[in-house]
This record gives C-alpha cells, structure tokens and sequence, in this order.
C-alpha cells in the first residue's frame, strides 16, 4: 500500500484550487452538470483506486482468486442485475461470458442424499436413463454452442459496425469543442412570437444559451424551456429560475414521448451540422411535435456566415453550413409541414412550419 | 417568499410507523414544507401500514401527526393473492404487457381506494405531490388534477417501471421532481419525458436533536469493535445475501476483529457466520448508536432509489460501500469522494482493507461524504428548491 495515503487529506480545500473538469475539452457533454470537483479530492481520490486497483491486480496474478470462487460470488451478484442492464458495450461483454457460461447443460445429475438409500436410487436412475439424457444433452449443447458462435460473430460485426460510425460522425459545431455562435436580430423576437400563435403547451428552445428567448416567450404566457450542449453558454442565464439545461439536442428530442411539444425553436448552431443531421434533426422535431405544432428555425444568413469574420473558426471547422431560406422552406414542405414561411432579418432568417399530419411517412 | 399557500401529499401510506421508503420521505419532505415555508399541507392517504397486504390498518378519517392533517380513505381492496402469479407472468417481459394487463395488476397489486381517488378529485390544494409513482391512487389519481401535479416517482431500474401503462402516468404529470440524477436519467430513457418541468431535488437529512447514546448501552459486546453496519430491510433483493457471502469470504482470507452488522426488518436471514450479527428491527435510538460508532456503512443493494442511510452515515463523517450496479449509490458515491463502490470481490476486499488499515483515508472518506451532505441534501436546503421550483411552475 503506498505510504503517503497516510498523510491526512483535506476534503475542504481553498476555493483557488478549483477546477471545473466539466468545461475541459475532452470531457463530452451528458444530461448532467455535476458540481466542480477539487484538485486536492481529485488527486486523493485517483491515488487511492490506483492503489485499489494495483491491490487487486496484484493479488489477481498471486492467484489468490481461483476462476471457481470468483464464477461462485459473480453468480450471487448476477442475481441483482438491475433490468436495464446490459445497454452498454462493457455490459454486453460480461452477459456474453455470462451466458458462454451457461450455454452447457451438463447430464452428471447430483445424486447425493441424506436420506438412506435414496442416492442409490437416484444413482439407478441416473445410470438407467444416462442414454436418454446424453442424447438430448448432446443435442442441445451442440444448439447451444452454434448459437453462443453466433452470437460472438454478430457481435463482432456489430462492433465494426459500431466502429464505422463513430469514425463517419461529424464534429458538432456546439458543445465542449467548438463555441456556438448565435445571431439575434431586431425585431425576430417579435415576429417569432406573433408566428407561434396562441400558447398551447410546451415550446423547447434548442440551443437556447442564456434563455433569452425563453425568458421572452415565457414573458408572453408560453411554457418554454431550453437546451444547449454548451455549458458556458448557460453558465449566466437572464433570469436565473429558467429550466435551461446542459444535453445535446440529438440526446434530448429522443427521451421525449411522441406529439409532446407544442412548438421547438432551432436557433442558428444547428446550421453548422452536416445536410444528413440537419435532415435528422428535422424528422426527430417532427415526430415529437404534437399536431398543430409549430416548428421555427432560425437560421444564418448563407452570406454572412462565408464572409463574416467572426465566424471563420465556426467555417473552417464546421461539417456543413447553413442552409438559405429557399433549401429550408424545401426541405419542410417535403417533411409535409404546412404553410411554410420566411422572414429574413440583418444576417439570419425566421423559417416558420406547421406539422399537421402525424402519420407521415418516414416516421 | 413563497407565494403557494396549499399543497397536498398523495401517498399509499402515512404514519410516524412506516419506517423508510418513499412513504417516510414523502412524510419529512410534508412536514419541513409545512414548517419551513408556513404552508398548509394535506396528505391524501389510505387506512394500510403493511404494503403486502394493504390491509386497512389505521381508522379512516381525518387526524393531525405533527401539525400535519392526514386523510386517510378506507381501502376497498388490499393486495389480492393473485398478484404474484400475475406479476411473475407480466414482469418477465413488461415492455410487451397490454394496457388492460398493466391495469389488471395495478389492481391487483393495491391499494384500491374509491374514496381517496374521490378526495385526490376534491383536494383545493393549489400543487399536488403524488409519491411514488407504482401504487393503485398514484396510476389512477393523478389524472384528476393533471395540470396541478408533481410526481415524485422514487423510480429506479425495476422491471415494472417497463409496463406501459407507466408512459402515460409520468406523461399526465405536470412536473416531476427526481430523489437522484440516475433516476432522472432512468426515466427520461424508459418514460421519455425529457420535456416535462423538473427539479432533482434529492431527500433532506435532519441534524439530530439529540445527543446519541453510547453503543455500549444497547451492545456492550460491540463496544470499541470495528464493525461495518447494514441499515434496512434484510434481504436478498436488497443484497444481504450478497454482502453476507462476501464478508464471511472476506473474513475467512483477512481474519481480525471486523464484524458486520444487519439492522433492519429481516426478509431473508443471512448466512450464518460467527462475524455476523442480525439485529432485526431496531430502534431510532440504537439505529443513531450504529451509525455512530460503525467503521464504515455498506449499502450491497442494486435497487434503491435514494438511499438515506448512506446520508445518515455521512452525517457522522463515515465513509459508506455500495454495490456498483446500482447507479443512484454509485453516483452518490463518485459525486462525492465519499466512499467505494465495489463490483466484485476483490475490490470488495481491497476497498475494506483500506478503510481498516488506514485511518487517515477513511476520515478524508468520511469528511467528503458530510461535505456533500451538508451542501445539497439539508432539509433547508432542499425546501428552499422546491419552493423556488413549485412557484416557478405553478404561481402566476
């Protein structure tokens, strides 16, 4: 065991020392923000699974946990696997062994008894019927076998597969990596506004930052709340008792019921998305839209975004660029939206649809 | 200031006897509300103390426990015996049960009530909290005052949260207010309700009143012993046989004086081990000893939706282990710096071994665990959330 966890660490450090691990670059956005950890914890708590780790690992090549004791205890905690169990690829691995595991059905039948002569018995039995049993053994562990080979190649094609994809994923435009840019114009809020008609349910603000337009719709009687992958973004909110949240809208619009929302706003960051995931994004609004929904986008003027200075990080990065007014209204229509609209202002758009059929096709 | 001036509790069962649970939460969140904030809280509620019956227990009508009024509604009919059988049958793939079968065990599950249902359509209450989301009133209730209701599920990965009549239970709730972030993640997954108002707004501890006794009053034979202690119902869904089978292992490698200690309702006895003790149901007072004088507290269980007992060890700056299939504990864990969380033996064993060979280690273990307890999951902390929270989804 290493000597300086003997040194007594402090849980409560000086403020100076703190660091927020969520806002660095290499730490993907999830539904959650958790509080800034500090160094000193961090480091402690890092040193001691370390020695844990080390501990085991060492023990381990000691052979201090024969494969039959540690099968005997993993079999009591697969008792308490939690339903849910087994959507992660470490967890797929670990039901798969589990299951190569039990994939033997095995025809020595205990035979002993305390009670007297009964284990001969069983054992006459056994002895007597052992054709039988070995023939439809022999059977099902052959079925048994194929189908655990099966399910190792399908799982290996699944992984490439899995591989290919995440290679073919295009970098996003907001989140931890690149800073989202958002347009605003004089009088868009105003026209956003008259455009959604008489409140009638919930209105999510994708890539809301500080929630002004949240804040302004809620204003005017809506129940709007908002999201954006970017942390930073959210870190000063116009009204502090806003429901904004940190989740990438992809994440987001899944973990929401069919005909949910009464209306989604899409501000300008999800210009700067591929063709394909703009496409996608519109389909997952549509199918969380109720029926009447309004679905409004605000999107960056094509022309600005080409020559604007202050975006040519956004340009040079960034897998697609935004769509003109025309390729948005197009786009809609064929979606089946409803009187598709625009309105331009200085550098953006207001693109407005109507979802009004929610059986159609591609759902 | 708050701006609410009524609000009303709906609850299976309520009473100063139910011990843990949704229901204890739902009874120290009523009443921190009530005093904190002056509101008057009213909680809707059956006659039943035993949840696997339901049989009508406490007299119906109206009464006051601890400034609180409580109505309780005589219960039409209890668990029925059928439940079982049905319950195995649908639980084994719930995702595929219809809606007349969801319905068909919520009713055979209970408790049935017609008169609190009448009530929960009745209450004037301005925000109606319903807690948790399983039970028979809670299903049929919330519907009657969807646009004034707050559903506290207590929810967590337990295969009858699949059954899809619970879709449109969280759908018809105004808000929802979550105990843990893994159970907020849980629901937005199963039940898609990403897009509902919410608040994690977790339970609140409460700072003891009182100085605790020495443990040496209730067990002498533990006085000055290292033990680990397991806090609630004694079970083998809780992990109790688990925890049991790794510490007689662990004991019969690492031999020395640590003990383990079971306190709680015993369901399934644990295995016997000369190291392990099973209290059985034990009172507030030596409950308070445990806690105070364990080495360290081990929740092995891998469905809970809170977990308190882990907060009342921390209370005392012990450091707690907890089975790391279960993702509320295991979060509570990692957020906090505030103890182990163990997926097999060997790290069982490992992580024990520290917390007994290095006091330094458990004491910063322990320290981190009141830290976190002290910032986020202090009644008076948590009051001021809901009632921020409350007014901002239900006050013009």
């Amino acid at each position: 065991m290493n000597q300086s966890l003997d040194e007594p660490a402090n849980a409560a450090t000086d403020e100076n020392q703190e660091i927020d691990f969520l806002n660095g670059a290499s730490h993907a956005p999830t539904s959650e923000s958790s509080p800034p950890m500090n160094v000193q914890t961090n480091e402690f708590m890092s040193k001691i699974a370390r020695e844990i780790d080390e501990e085991v690992r060492r023990k381990r090549a000691q052979g201090a946990f024969p494969p039959a004791f540690e099968r005997r205890l993993k079999t009591i905690f697969e008792q308490l696997v939690p339903p849910g169990a087994g959507n992660s690829r470490k967890d797929f691995e670990a039901l798969l062994r589990s299951s190569d595991r039990a994939a033997y059905f095995d025809i020595d039948v205990p035979i002993a008894s305390q009670k007297p002569g009964v284990t001969r018995v069983k054992k006459l039995l056994r002895t007597t019927q052992a054709w039988y049993l070995n023939y439809l053994a022999q059977q099902l562990n052959n079925f048994s076998t194929n189908l655990m080979r099966l399910l190792y190649v399908f799982d290996s094609r699944v992984k490439k597969l899995e591989d290919a994809s995440e290679s073919a994923k295009t970098v996003r435009p907001s989140g931890t990596f690149l800073k989202p840019y958002y347009v605003t114009a004089s009088g868009l809020d105003e026209k956003l506004l008259s455009s959604m008609g008489e409140p009638a349910g919930r209105v999510l603000i994708a890539d809301c930052g500080n929630g002004y337009l949240v804040n302004h719709l809620n204003e005017h009687g809506f129940d709007s709340y908002g999201v954006d992958s970017n942390l930073e973004s959210l870190e000063n909110p116009v009204v502090t008792s806003l429901d904004l949240r940190w989740q990438d809208l992809d994440e987001h619009l899944k973990e929401i019921a069919d005909d949910a929302l009464f209306g989604i706003v899409l501000q300008n960051t999800s210009d700067m998305i591929s063709p394909v995931e703009k496409l996608d994004l519109i389909l997952q609004a549509r199918r969380v839209l109720a029926p009447t929904g309004n679905l409004a986008i605000i999107s960056i003027d094509p022309r600005f975004f080409e020559t604007s200075s202050e975006l040519l990080v956004q340009r040079d990065l960034s897998p697609g660029k935004p769509f003109a007014p025309e390729t948005w209204r197009y786009v809609l229509e064929q979606l089946e939206f409803s009187n598709v609209s625009t309105t331009s202002f200085e550098n953006c758009h207001l693109t407005m649809g109507y979802f009004t059929n929610n059986d159609a096709p591609g759902d | 200031m708050t701006k609410l001036k009524s609000i009303a509790f709906v609850t299976p069962r309520y009473g100063a006897e139910v011990i843990g649970g949704a229901e204890h939460a739902a009874r120290m969140m009523a009443e921190n509300l009530a005093l904190q904030l002056g509101l008057s809280v009213e909680i809707l509620t059956t006659t039943a103390l035993d949840t696997n019956t339901w049989a009508n227990h406490y007299p119906d009508g109206t009464e006051f426990l601890n400034g609180i009024k409580v109505t309780r509604c005589h219960i039409d009919q209890g668990r029925s015996r059928d439940f079982p059988a049905l319950s195995g049958r649908l639980l084994k793939s719930p995702k595929s049960a219809t809606i007349a079968e969801c319905e068909q065990w919520i009713d055979a599950q209970g408790p049935v009530s017609l008169s609190l249902l009448n009530e929960i359509k009745n209450t004037q209450a301005e925000v109606v909290l319903f807690f948790p989301y399983l039970y028979h009133p809670i299903v049929l209730g919330i519907s009657s005052v969807s646009e004034r209701s707050v559903l506290i599920p207590a929810a967590h990965d337990e295969p009858a949260a699949y059954l899809p009549i619970f879709q449109s239970v969280f759908r018809t709730a105004k808000a929802i207010m979550f105990q843990s972030k893994a159970e907020e993640r849980f629901v937005d997954s199963v039940l898609r309700v990403a897009d509902k108002p919410r608040l994690r707004a977790g339970l609140g501890i409460e700072k003891l009143s009182k100085p605790v006794e020495p443990l040496s009053n209730f067990l002498p034979e533990l006085d000055g012993q290292p033990f680990l202690l397991t806090l609630g119902r004694v079970d083998q869904l809780k992990g109790a046989t688990l925890l049991s089978e790794l510490f007689a292992e662990y004991k019969r490698r690492n031999p020395g004086p640590l003990k383990l200690v079971f306190a709680g309702p015993v369901t399934t006895q644990p295995i016997n081990f000369p190291d392990i003790m099973t209290l059985g149901s034990v009172s507030d007072d030596l409950k308070w000893s445990l806690l105070k004088e364990c080495t360290a507290l081990v929740n092995p269980s891998a469905f809970e939706s809170f977990s308190l007992v882990l907060f009342e060890a921390w209370s005392f700056s012990h450091p707690v282990i907890v089975n790391a299939q279960c993702q509320v504990t295991a979060d509570h864990v990692y957020d906090s710096n505030g103890g182990f969380a163990f997926s097999d033996f060997a790290h069982f064993e490992a992580q024990i071994n520290l917390i007994i060979s290095k006091p330094a280690v458990r004491d910063a273990l322990g320290a981190n665990g009141k830290e976190y307890l002290d910032k986020g999951y202090r009644w008076e902390v948590i009051v001021e959330k809901m009632d921020e929270f409350l007014n901002n989804n239900f006050t013009s």
